[in-house]
Protein backbone atom coordinates (compact mmCIF):
# COMPACT_ATOMS: atom_id res chain seq x y z
CA UNK A 1 0.00 0.00 0.00
CA UNK A 2 1.30 3.37 -0.98
CA UNK A 3 -0.61 5.83 1.16
CA UNK A 4 0.09 9.47 0.42
CA UNK A 5 1.73 11.55 3.10
CA UNK A 6 -0.30 14.44 4.38
CA UNK A 7 0.15 17.34 6.71
CA UNK A 8 -2.70 16.57 9.14
CA UNK A 9 -2.90 20.21 10.22
CA UNK A 10 -4.10 21.39 6.82
CA UNK A 11 -7.27 20.54 4.92
CA UNK A 12 -6.69 17.31 3.04
CA UNK A 13 -8.69 18.23 -0.05
CA UNK A 14 -6.18 21.00 -0.86
CA UNK A 15 -3.29 18.61 -0.46
CA UNK A 16 -5.00 16.08 -2.72
CA UNK A 17 -5.48 18.83 -5.36
CA UNK A 18 -1.80 19.73 -5.11
CA UNK A 19 -0.69 16.15 -5.38
CA UNK A 20 -2.85 15.54 -8.45
CA UNK A 21 -1.55 18.73 -10.06
CA UNK A 22 1.98 17.49 -9.40
CA UNK A 23 1.14 14.19 -11.06
CA UNK A 24 -0.36 15.96 -14.07
CA UNK A 25 2.68 18.25 -14.29
CA UNK A 26 4.99 15.22 -14.15
CA UNK A 27 3.02 13.63 -16.96
CA UNK A 28 1.69 10.74 -14.87
CA UNK A 29 -1.78 11.67 -16.10
CA UNK A 30 -1.36 13.13 -19.62
CA UNK A 31 -3.95 15.54 -21.07
CA UNK A 32 -7.07 13.64 -22.12
CA UNK A 33 -6.32 10.64 -19.93
CA UNK A 34 -8.71 9.25 -17.37
CA UNK A 35 -8.01 9.78 -13.68
CA UNK A 36 -8.89 7.07 -11.15
CA UNK A 37 -12.38 7.03 -9.67
CA UNK A 38 -13.17 8.63 -6.32
CA UNK A 39 -13.15 5.27 -4.60
CA UNK A 40 -9.88 4.20 -6.23
CA UNK A 41 -8.16 7.46 -5.31
CA UNK A 42 -9.48 7.19 -1.76
CA UNK A 43 -7.81 3.81 -1.41
CA UNK A 44 -4.59 4.93 -3.13
CA UNK A 45 -4.31 8.03 -0.97
CA UNK A 46 -5.72 6.52 2.21
CA UNK A 47 -8.33 9.25 2.65
CA UNK A 48 -12.07 9.59 2.91
CA UNK A 49 -13.93 9.32 -0.43
CA UNK A 50 -15.92 12.50 0.29
CA UNK A 51 -12.65 14.40 0.65
CA UNK A 52 -11.43 13.05 -2.70
CA UNK A 53 -14.77 14.03 -4.23
CA UNK A 54 -14.31 17.58 -3.00
CA UNK A 55 -10.76 17.74 -4.40
CA UNK A 56 -11.86 16.47 -7.82
CA UNK A 57 -14.77 18.94 -7.95
CA UNK A 58 -12.35 21.72 -7.13
CA UNK A 59 -10.04 20.70 -9.99
CA UNK A 60 -13.06 20.54 -12.26
CA UNK A 61 -14.02 24.10 -11.30
CA UNK A 62 -10.49 25.15 -12.15
CA UNK A 63 -10.81 23.52 -15.57
CA UNK A 64 -8.00 21.05 -14.91
CA UNK A 65 -10.29 18.03 -14.94
CA UNK A 66 -13.40 17.48 -17.00
CA UNK A 67 -16.19 15.14 -16.09
CA UNK A 68 -17.85 12.94 -18.71
CA UNK A 69 -21.30 11.83 -17.72
CA UNK A 70 -21.25 8.25 -16.52
CA UNK A 71 -17.64 7.81 -17.48
CA UNK A 72 -15.61 9.41 -14.75
CA UNK A 73 -13.17 12.27 -14.93
CA UNK A 74 -10.44 13.10 -17.43
CA UNK A 75 -7.52 15.48 -17.49
CA UNK A 76 -8.56 18.43 -19.67
CA UNK A 77 -7.43 17.83 -23.23
CA UNK A 78 -5.56 21.05 -23.43
CA UNK A 79 -2.16 21.04 -25.15
CA UNK A 80 -0.62 23.67 -22.89
CA UNK A 81 -2.04 22.36 -19.61
CA UNK A 82 0.89 20.13 -18.70
CA UNK A 83 3.49 22.82 -19.48
CA UNK A 84 1.66 25.60 -17.69
CA UNK A 85 1.08 23.32 -14.74
CA UNK A 86 4.73 22.33 -14.63
CA UNK A 87 5.73 25.97 -14.76
CA UNK A 88 3.32 26.90 -11.99
CA UNK A 89 4.31 23.99 -9.75
CA UNK A 90 8.01 24.63 -10.23
CA UNK A 91 7.56 28.34 -9.50
CA UNK A 92 5.86 27.48 -6.24
CA UNK A 93 8.63 25.07 -5.30
CA UNK A 94 11.29 27.63 -6.15
CA UNK A 95 9.59 30.38 -4.16
CA UNK A 96 9.44 28.07 -1.15
CA UNK A 97 13.08 27.16 -1.57
CA UNK A 98 14.18 30.79 -1.78
CA UNK A 99 12.07 31.72 1.23
CA UNK A 100 13.55 28.89 3.30
CA UNK A 101 17.09 29.93 2.34
CA UNK A 102 16.42 33.57 3.17
CA UNK A 103 14.94 32.51 6.51
CA UNK A 104 18.31 30.92 7.18
CA UNK A 105 19.86 34.33 6.55
CA UNK A 106 21.59 33.52 3.24
CA UNK A 107 22.06 36.23 0.63
CA UNK A 108 21.43 35.80 -3.11
CA UNK A 109 24.99 34.85 -3.93
CA UNK A 110 25.08 32.21 -1.24
CA UNK A 111 21.72 30.81 -2.38
CA UNK A 112 23.00 30.58 -5.98
CA UNK A 113 26.19 28.93 -4.86
CA UNK A 114 24.39 26.40 -2.71
CA UNK A 115 21.92 25.64 -5.52
CA UNK A 116 24.74 25.09 -8.02
CA UNK A 117 26.48 22.79 -5.60
CA UNK A 118 23.33 20.79 -4.91
CA UNK A 119 22.68 20.46 -8.65
CA UNK A 120 26.11 19.06 -9.42
CA UNK A 121 25.77 16.61 -6.57
CA UNK A 122 22.17 15.54 -7.26
CA UNK A 123 21.98 12.18 -9.04
CA UNK A 124 19.93 11.90 -12.22
CA UNK A 125 19.61 15.63 -12.70
CA UNK A 126 19.08 16.62 -16.28
CA UNK A 127 19.62 20.32 -15.82
CA UNK A 128 17.86 23.42 -14.67
CA UNK A 129 14.63 24.64 -16.17
CA UNK A 130 15.67 28.06 -17.46
CA UNK A 131 12.26 29.64 -16.92
CA UNK A 132 11.96 28.78 -13.26
CA UNK A 133 15.42 27.88 -12.09
CA UNK A 134 14.20 24.56 -10.78
CA UNK A 135 16.09 21.32 -11.10
CA UNK A 136 14.54 19.02 -13.70
CA UNK A 137 14.90 15.31 -13.12
CA UNK A 138 14.82 12.84 -15.96
CA UNK B 1 -41.24 13.07 5.71
CA UNK B 2 -38.93 13.02 8.66
CA UNK B 3 -35.36 12.31 7.80
CA UNK B 4 -34.19 8.81 8.57
CA UNK B 5 -30.88 8.48 10.37
CA UNK B 6 -28.88 5.28 10.26
CA UNK B 7 -28.05 5.69 13.94
CA UNK B 8 -29.97 7.85 16.36
CA UNK B 9 -29.65 8.23 20.13
CA UNK B 10 -32.25 10.12 22.12
CA UNK B 11 -31.36 10.89 25.73
CA UNK B 12 -29.54 7.58 25.81
CA UNK B 13 -28.29 6.61 29.26
CA UNK B 14 -26.64 3.41 30.39
CA UNK B 15 -25.72 2.75 33.99
CA UNK B 16 -23.65 -0.16 35.23
CA UNK B 17 -25.05 -0.35 38.74
CA UNK B 18 -24.66 3.23 39.94
CA UNK B 19 -21.84 3.99 37.56
CA UNK B 20 -22.88 5.86 34.40
CA UNK B 21 -21.29 4.54 31.20
CA UNK B 22 -23.32 6.82 28.93
CA UNK B 23 -25.16 9.91 30.11
CA UNK B 24 -27.99 11.52 28.18
CA UNK B 25 -26.42 11.06 24.76
CA UNK B 26 -28.13 12.66 21.79
CA UNK B 27 -26.69 11.78 18.44
CA UNK B 28 -27.76 11.48 14.82
CA UNK B 29 -25.61 9.85 12.15
CA UNK B 30 -26.42 10.06 8.43
CA UNK B 31 -25.65 7.53 5.73
CA UNK B 32 -22.49 7.82 3.63
CA UNK B 33 -20.08 8.88 6.39
CA UNK B 34 -16.99 7.43 8.01
CA UNK B 35 -17.18 8.46 11.65
CA UNK B 36 -14.40 8.19 14.22
CA UNK B 37 -15.65 7.40 17.70
CA UNK B 38 -12.73 8.75 19.68
CA UNK B 39 -12.22 8.77 23.40
CA UNK B 40 -9.87 7.72 26.16
CA UNK B 41 -10.10 4.29 27.75
CA UNK B 42 -13.33 3.79 29.67
CA UNK B 43 -15.10 6.74 28.01
CA UNK B 44 -18.09 4.74 26.76
CA UNK B 45 -17.08 3.83 23.19
CA UNK B 46 -17.70 0.11 23.51
CA UNK B 47 -20.87 0.64 25.54
CA UNK B 48 -22.32 2.76 22.74
CA UNK B 49 -21.45 0.14 20.13
CA UNK B 50 -22.86 -2.69 22.24
CA UNK B 51 -26.11 -0.77 22.73
CA UNK B 52 -26.34 -0.30 18.97
CA UNK B 53 -26.02 -4.05 18.54
CA UNK B 54 -28.58 -4.95 21.17
CA UNK B 55 -25.95 -6.59 23.36
CA UNK B 56 -26.92 -4.14 26.10
CA UNK B 57 -30.23 -2.45 26.74
CA UNK B 58 -30.50 1.24 27.62
CA UNK B 59 -31.19 2.20 31.23
CA UNK B 60 -33.22 5.09 29.82
CA UNK B 61 -33.66 6.84 26.52
CA UNK B 62 -33.47 5.04 23.20
CA UNK B 63 -31.13 4.03 20.43
CA UNK B 64 -32.46 3.47 16.91
CA UNK B 65 -30.81 1.86 13.90
CA UNK B 66 -32.39 3.00 10.64
CA UNK B 67 -35.42 3.94 12.73
CA UNK B 68 -35.69 0.54 14.45
CA UNK B 69 -34.84 -0.67 17.93
CA UNK B 70 -31.85 -3.07 17.86
CA UNK B 71 -33.03 -6.60 17.11
CA UNK B 72 -33.20 -9.24 14.38
CA UNK B 73 -34.09 -6.71 11.67
CA UNK B 74 -31.26 -4.33 12.51
CA UNK B 75 -28.71 -7.14 12.66
CA UNK B 76 -29.42 -7.75 8.97
CA UNK B 77 -28.11 -4.31 8.11
CA UNK B 78 -25.42 -3.83 10.75
CA UNK B 79 -21.98 -5.39 10.46
CA UNK B 80 -20.34 -5.52 13.85
CA UNK B 81 -16.69 -6.07 14.67
CA UNK B 82 -16.39 -6.67 18.43
CA UNK B 83 -13.31 -5.61 20.34
CA UNK B 84 -12.79 -9.13 21.64
CA UNK B 85 -11.80 -12.38 19.99
CA UNK B 86 -14.99 -14.21 18.93
CA UNK B 87 -13.74 -16.71 16.35
CA UNK B 88 -13.89 -20.45 17.06
CA UNK B 89 -10.34 -21.80 17.26
CA UNK B 90 -11.07 -25.13 15.55
CA UNK B 91 -12.30 -23.49 12.36
CA UNK B 92 -10.11 -22.80 9.39
CA UNK B 93 -10.33 -19.30 7.91
CA UNK B 94 -12.31 -20.80 5.04
CA UNK B 95 -14.78 -22.43 7.44
CA UNK B 96 -15.18 -19.15 9.34
CA UNK B 97 -16.05 -17.46 6.02
CA UNK B 98 -18.66 -20.14 5.23
CA UNK B 99 -20.06 -19.79 8.72
CA UNK B 100 -20.55 -16.03 8.29
CA UNK B 101 -22.02 -16.59 4.83
CA UNK B 102 -24.65 -18.92 6.33
CA UNK B 103 -25.55 -16.28 8.90
CA UNK B 104 -25.78 -13.18 6.75
CA UNK B 105 -27.53 -12.97 3.39
CA UNK B 106 -25.47 -9.89 2.45
CA UNK B 107 -22.15 -11.71 2.91
CA UNK B 108 -19.82 -11.57 -0.12
CA UNK B 109 -17.74 -14.73 -0.10
CA UNK B 110 -15.62 -13.70 -3.09
CA UNK B 111 -14.73 -10.40 -1.47
CA UNK B 112 -13.77 -12.22 1.73
CA UNK B 113 -11.44 -14.61 -0.09
CA UNK B 114 -9.87 -11.75 -2.00
CA UNK B 115 -9.14 -9.90 1.25
CA UNK B 116 -7.66 -13.06 2.77
CA UNK B 117 -5.21 -13.25 -0.12
CA UNK B 118 -4.45 -9.53 -0.04
CA UNK B 119 -3.73 -9.54 3.66
CA UNK B 120 -1.38 -12.49 3.24
CA UNK B 121 -3.44 -15.11 5.04
CA UNK B 122 -4.03 -18.75 4.15
CA UNK B 123 -7.63 -20.02 3.84
CA UNK B 124 -6.65 -23.47 5.11
CA UNK B 125 -5.06 -22.25 8.31
CA UNK B 126 -6.82 -22.91 11.60
CA UNK B 127 -7.89 -19.85 13.62
CA UNK B 128 -6.26 -21.35 16.72
CA UNK B 129 -2.81 -21.27 15.08
CA UNK B 130 -3.04 -17.60 14.05
CA UNK B 131 -1.27 -14.79 15.86
CA UNK B 132 -3.39 -12.20 17.64
CA UNK B 133 -2.83 -9.69 14.85
CA UNK B 134 -3.82 -12.20 12.18
CA UNK B 135 -6.96 -13.21 14.09
CA UNK B 136 -7.90 -9.54 14.15
CA UNK B 137 -7.38 -9.38 10.40
CA UNK B 138 -9.76 -12.34 9.93
CA UNK B 139 -12.39 -10.68 12.16
CA UNK B 140 -12.10 -7.49 10.15
CA UNK B 141 -12.38 -9.37 6.85
CA UNK B 142 -15.58 -11.04 8.04
CA UNK B 143 -17.02 -7.67 9.06
CA UNK B 144 -16.04 -5.89 5.83
CA UNK B 145 -17.30 -8.70 3.59
CA UNK B 146 -20.87 -7.75 4.33
CA UNK B 147 -22.87 -5.36 2.20
CA UNK B 148 -24.18 -3.57 5.27
CA UNK B 149 -25.76 -0.16 5.81
CA UNK B 150 -23.87 0.38 9.03
CA UNK B 151 -20.48 -0.98 10.06
CA UNK B 152 -19.61 -0.75 13.74
CA UNK B 153 -15.91 -1.46 14.14
CA UNK B 154 -14.73 -1.53 17.73
CA UNK B 155 -10.97 -0.99 17.86
CA UNK B 156 -10.15 -2.54 14.47
CA UNK B 157 -6.48 -1.49 14.53
CA UNK B 158 -5.53 -1.65 18.19
CA UNK B 159 -3.81 -5.02 18.09
CA UNK B 160 -1.81 -4.78 14.87
CA UNK B 161 1.52 -3.23 13.95
CA UNK B 162 1.67 0.18 12.21
CA UNK B 163 2.29 -1.29 8.74
CA UNK B 164 -0.68 -3.62 9.07
CA UNK B 165 -2.84 -0.72 10.26
CA UNK B 166 -2.45 0.81 6.81
CA UNK B 167 -3.61 -2.41 5.19
CA UNK B 168 -6.57 -2.60 7.52
CA UNK B 169 -7.61 0.98 6.80
CA UNK B 170 -7.17 0.33 3.08
CA UNK B 171 -9.34 -2.78 3.43
CA UNK B 172 -12.05 -0.73 5.14
CA UNK B 173 -11.91 2.00 2.48
CA UNK B 174 -11.95 -0.44 -0.41
CA UNK B 175 -14.73 -2.65 0.88
CA UNK B 176 -17.39 -0.74 2.75
CA UNK B 177 -20.65 -0.71 0.83
CA UNK B 178 -21.51 2.38 -1.21
CA UNK B 179 -23.51 4.93 0.82
CA UNK B 180 -23.17 3.01 4.04
CA UNK B 181 -21.87 4.50 7.26
CA UNK B 182 -18.79 3.22 9.05
CA UNK B 183 -18.18 3.92 12.73
CA UNK B 184 -14.62 3.24 13.86
CA UNK B 185 -13.91 3.37 17.55
CA UNK B 186 -10.27 3.89 18.47
CA UNK B 187 -7.85 5.80 20.60
CA UNK B 188 -5.20 5.64 17.81
CA UNK B 189 -6.37 8.88 16.26
CA UNK B 190 -3.35 9.82 14.18
CA UNK B 191 -3.59 6.51 12.34
CA UNK B 192 -7.19 6.90 11.24
CA UNK B 193 -7.80 10.61 10.95
CA UNK B 194 -7.28 10.95 7.20
CA UNK B 195 -10.06 8.49 6.40
CA UNK B 196 -12.68 10.09 8.67
CA UNK B 197 -15.48 12.44 7.62
CA UNK B 198 -16.57 13.22 11.13
CA UNK B 199 -15.15 12.84 14.56
CA UNK B 200 -17.04 12.17 17.73
CA UNK B 201 -15.19 12.88 20.97
CA UNK B 202 -16.58 10.99 23.92
CA UNK B 203 -15.54 11.32 27.53
CA UNK B 204 -17.05 9.97 30.72
CA UNK B 205 -20.16 8.90 28.88
CA UNK B 206 -20.84 12.23 27.20
CA UNK B 207 -20.35 13.42 23.65
CA UNK B 208 -17.99 16.39 23.87
CA UNK B 209 -17.73 17.19 20.21
CA UNK B 210 -19.14 16.08 16.88
CA UNK B 211 -17.50 17.79 13.91
CA UNK B 212 -16.21 17.30 10.41
CA UNK B 213 -12.53 16.40 10.37
CA UNK B 214 -11.79 18.72 7.43
CA UNK B 215 -13.50 21.56 9.28
CA UNK B 216 -11.22 21.01 12.28
CA UNK B 217 -8.16 21.19 10.03
CA UNK B 218 -9.52 24.23 8.22
CA UNK B 219 -10.69 26.33 11.16
CA UNK B 220 -8.41 25.17 13.99
CA UNK B 221 -5.33 24.59 11.77
CA UNK B 222 -4.84 21.50 13.83
CA UNK B 223 -4.86 17.80 13.28
CA UNK B 224 -7.68 15.81 14.87
CA UNK B 225 -5.05 14.13 17.01
CA UNK B 226 -3.72 17.49 18.26
CA UNK B 227 -7.23 18.77 18.99
CA UNK B 228 -8.00 15.60 20.92
CA UNK B 229 -4.87 16.02 23.01
CA UNK B 230 -5.79 19.62 23.72
CA UNK B 231 -9.40 18.88 24.67
CA UNK B 232 -8.40 15.95 26.89
CA UNK B 233 -5.40 17.56 28.51
CA UNK B 234 -5.25 17.12 32.28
Amino acid sequence: MNTWKFDPEKPLFRQICDRLCDEIARGAYPPGSKVPSVRELAVIAGVNPNTVQRALSELEDEGILVSRRGDGRYVADNGTLKDSMLLERSRTATTEFVRAMKDLGLDDAMIRESLEKALTEAPGTKGVDAASGTAVYS
Amino acid sequence: MERQFILECNNLTKLYGQKPALLDVNLKLCLGRIVGLLGPNGSGKTTLIKLANGLLTPTSGEILIDGMKPGVETKKIVSFLPDCDFLAGWMTIERAIEYSRDFFSDFRTDAAKEMVARLGLDLKQKIRTLSKGNREKVSLILAMSREAKLYLLDEPIAGVDPATREYILETILANYAENSTVVISTHLIADVETILNDVLFIREGRIDLYRSAEEIRETEHMSVDALFREVYKW
